[in-house]
């Protein structure tokens, strides 16, 4: 077999050893730390992106924060604000039904009142009316026994019962 | 039919002598330098324009240098990564090794028992310099695992260095003989393709599958012999 054969052993060797730390000595010194500088480059660039979305995602949690805090304060001032409109509202209301009451209480009694003095009007009238009526029929019937006031007498009781 | 040893036979390009030794400049020595030049080429023109966003051409020796960095910290830790450029190294020289060697009329260094044995040496020797460069005497405690008695060591301490010696011969055998045994088939079976005439477009065929076949093979043994060495680095690192 030519590969036990030692005749080629040392030049073999020789050849061994300057063609592996030649190639050894350009793998360190040149190839490996161009290779080594662009995979340390872009691990740099991806941990730049990921610390710039890792920022990114910061900053829209703490909008979204914000935006549900501005909504929640937002509602609780509509909500004080409708609040406040109902009880102005009802108070409003309240106001206008007492005015109305009044107004109607006010014409109530006058109305009452204007009543009571037709009917004492009328019934003045009546009595009058009456009274004259029943002199007139007393004068024909020339009933002299019933003198005038025993006539008002008698119609101002009946008028009064 | 050629003898299907041939292809391993070591042919000298330029004859050298120093000192009474034979260096010669052999077929052997010009794929491993093309081993070096195709591999410093390929990472020259992928990494010629250098994006955040990589190219397809780029995103090859950065998967490599992920893949075996990934490879070196599975198996030896975060600690062994100021490592990583020897056993990037290694796999490079070993892969590209096995691939140059697919290529027709091409010489697989990978599958003689110098080149890769003076491989296993070389990343033996580096293990025992980080191991007593992090230990100092300490590092002789790796031949005598811990809880044994000290009057069992005379016995115990041949033995652990029985096993730590063998495992650069065992990272050799492993990828001489498995680089060695597909080359070997290749031939035999390239062999048969002029002798059986028409009929030899089955041998081609198959050849070709087994072509494939030997691809996947050059880059499972580069691996494993890369995962083996992150193994030894690591009781290097790490042990007992």
């Amino acid at each position: 077999m030519p590969q036990l054969d030692p005749t080629w052993f040392i030049s073999q060797f020789f050849w061994l050893c300057i063609c592996f730390f030649t190639m050894l000595f350009l793998m360190s010194k040149i190839f490996i730390p161009k290779i080594k500088d662009i995979l340390d480059q872009r691990q740099r660039k991806i941990d730049d992106y990921l610390l710039k979305a890792s920022q990114i995602k910061e900053q829209a949690e703490a909008s979204l924060k914000k935006y549900h805090e501005a909504l929640a304060q937002a509602n609780a001032q509509a909500n004080l604000a409708l609040e406040q409109s109902r009880k102005e509202m009802n108070d409003y209301i309240a106001k206008k039904q007492n005015e109305l009451a009044q107004k109607l209480n006010t014409k109530l009694s006058e109305g009452e009142a204007q009543i009571k003095e037709a009917r004492e009007k009328a019934l003045k009238e009546v009595q009058s009316m009456s009274q004259q009526w029943a002199m007139d029929i007393v004068g024909k019937l020339e009933l002299s026994q019933i003198k005038p006031d025993d006539i008002k007498q008698g119609i101002k009781n009946v008028v009064n019962d | 039919m050629s003898n299907p040893m041939e292809q391993f036979n070591i042919q000298p390009i330029i004859p050298i002598k120093a000192g009474g030794y034979d260096i010669s400049f052999t077929n052997s020595s010009l794929f491993m330098v093309l081993a070096v030049v195709v591999s410093a080429l390929l990472f020259a023109v992928c990494l010629r324009k250098r994006t955040i966003v990589p190219s397809l051409s780029q995103s090859v020796p950065e998967a490599l240098y992920e893949f075996v960095s990934n490879l070196l910290k599975e198996n030896a830790g975060m600690e062994a990564l100021r490592y990583f450029p020897f056993i990037f190294t290694i796999f490079l020289f070993v892969a590209f090794g096995n691939l140059l060697g697919l290529l027709p009329y091409s010489f697989t260094f990978t599958s003689h028992v110098a080149a890769v044995g003076g491989l296993s040496l070389i990343a033996l020797l580096f293990n025992i310099c980080i191991g007593i460069k992090k230990k100092k005497w300490g590092y002789w405690r790796t031949f005598m695992p811990n809880g044994i008695p000290m009057a069992l060591a005379p016995l115990i301490m041949p033995i652990e260095m029985i096993s730590f010696l063998s495992k650069p011969f065992s990272l050799t055998v492993r990828l001489v003989a498995n680089m060695t045994v597909g080359h070997i088939m290749l031939k035999i079976i390239a062999g048969f393709v002029l002798a059986l005439g028409v009929g030899g477009v089955v041998p081609v065929l198959f050849n070709s599958c087994i072509v494939v076949f030997e691809i996947f093979i050059a880059l499972l043994q580069a691996f494993i012999y890369t995962v083996l060495s992150c193994i030894y680095l690591s009781d290097a690192i790490h042990s007992h």
